[in-house]
């Protein structure tokens, strides 16, 4: 690359000169000369530096911009999805209001505050408790059947224990056949119905439900529909696998049936 | 070298005047880039150098202000040609020296070009040099320093490197 050489450098005075008298002329000129020289020039020389300027300061807006806009919009979807899940449950609730109770019994509608995570939970826990009359043994049920019953009551909430508990068993019956039976969870993802003999009439999609036969819960509640039936002529009894109607790692508003009050009292008349 | 040190400098005078300036500025003081790169050229290259670097600068920055179009460019060229007589003295390759040059040549810039621009009125221009003036002078300086001891430092660099 050649050496950048400066003009007029062997004479001095010259380059003195020149630019001395340059920069007078541009003194003397008239204003608006002046004015329309330095804007043309501005203009080219600039021009570039003030589009530049232009682009870096319209980046930083934009990014502004979209930093408010990407924050509003992380804000307004947090309130679409909670808006979203109160009108979920306030769908859920307004049907659970239509919930036809067994005769004599009072719902009381409980929402569920601890579960297992697992996909097949045995118990929850429920928001009411001895204080809302709450206690042991009373059937739960939501919209779509039988969801278990009470296994302890505290003063504010209360343990649910679900048909999927080995513990729990459900006097049931087909509801076309009118055959009794026991409902209880031994393994796998479906319950079985027990207790049901060899020649009884129990076939596949039948609808099961509470019989009200052990006491604990009124008849009539639905269980689930008979998915299997399995007859070995070797046995008394037949293998009837029931898919309960309820989906149990679903659930979250359930109704505890309270006793009618004047059950206690007849109790103590008889 | 020289001739890529030249255009690069007047590009950034051109970028710091369109753009920069405000990014570095402290309380309405700004370093005057313009007159510290003439000072660099004329302290390391001579008198001519200064001249052409002060007239091109001071040319370009008075577009800005075409009222005072050839003023700046004057003063400029004026302080370009005068502090390349410097060049030579040997007290001058202490970079503080050389920062005080330039401090020294804003001022005078300031005092000449602030006379101008208020019409020759002591009390108008003596205003403006104490808000704004002294402080630009005092920012140019250090500014100075920190350009005379970086380019000190790497003469040096390459002065030991040769040997």
């Amino acid at each position: 690359m050649s050496e950048f050489s400066i003009p007029f450098k062997t004479r001095p005075k010259v380059a003195v000169y020149l630019t001395v008298v340059f920069s007078l002329i541009l003194i003397v000129l008239p204003k608006k000369v002046k004015f329309s020289f330095a804007t043309a020039v501005s203009s080219v020389v600039y021009a570039p530096f003030s589009s530049l300027g232009q682009s870096i300061s319209e980046l930083v807006r934009l990014k502004k911009e979209n930093q408010a806009l990407r924050q509003a919009l992380v804000k307004t979807k947090l309130e679409t999805a909670s808006l979203q899940e109160t009108r979920l449950e306030n769908q859920r609730l307004k049907s659970l209001l239509g919930l036809p109770a067994p005769a004599g019994f009072t719902p009381l509608a409980a929402k569920i505050i601890g579960m297992e995570p697992s996909r097949r939970p045995a118990e929850v826990t429920v928001n009411r408790g001895v204080l809302d009359g709450v206690q042991r043994n009373l059937p739960v049920v939501n919209l779509t059947g039988l969801v278990g019953k009470v296994s302890d009551a505290a003063p504010e909430a209360a343990i649910v224990e679900l048909l999927y508990d080995p513990g729990c068993r459900v006097a049931a019956r087909d509801q076309r056949s009118r055959t009794v039976g026991i409902v209880k969870w031994k393994s796998g993802p479906y319950l079985s119905m027990d207790n049901v003999y060899y020649q009884d009439d129990v076939a596949v999609g039948d609808t099961i439900v509470t019989s009200g036969l052990g006491g604990l819960f009124p008849q009539g509640i639905l269980i689930g529909t008979v998915r299997a039936v399995g007859a070995d002529s070797l046995s008394t009894f037949k293998q009837v696998e029931v898919e309960p109607a309820v989906r149990f790692p679903a659930i979250e508003e359930v109704f505890i049936l309270l006793p009618p009050p004047e059950t206690s009292g007849q109790k103590e008349i008889r | 070298m020289k001739g890529l040190n030249f255009l690069f400098c007047l590009f950034f005078v051109l970028l710091y005047e369109s753009l920069l300036y405000p990014l570095i500025s402290i309380a309405g003081a700004r370093p005057d880039m313009a007159l510290i790169f003439t000072a660099f050229f004329a302290l390391s290259y001579g008198s001519l150098e200064g001249l052409f670097f002060g007239f091109l600068s001071g040319f370009l920055i008075d577009l800005l202000t075409p009222s005072l179009l050839g003023w700046g460019t004057l003063l400029r060229l004026g302080l370009g040609f005068w502090m390349g007589n410097f060049k030579d003295n040997l007290f001058l390759e202490n970079f503080f020296s050389k920062g005080v040059i330039a401090a020294l040549s804003v001022l005078v810039f300031e005092i000449f070009y602030q006379l101008i621009h208020t019409g020759l009125s002591f009390a108008g221009a003596g205003y403006i040099l104490i808000r704004y003036s002294l402080p630009d002078a005092f920012y140019s300086s250090l500014v100075g320093f920190a350009l005379f001891y970086l380019t000190q430092k790497k003469k040096r660099k390459e002065a030991a490197a040769e040997l």
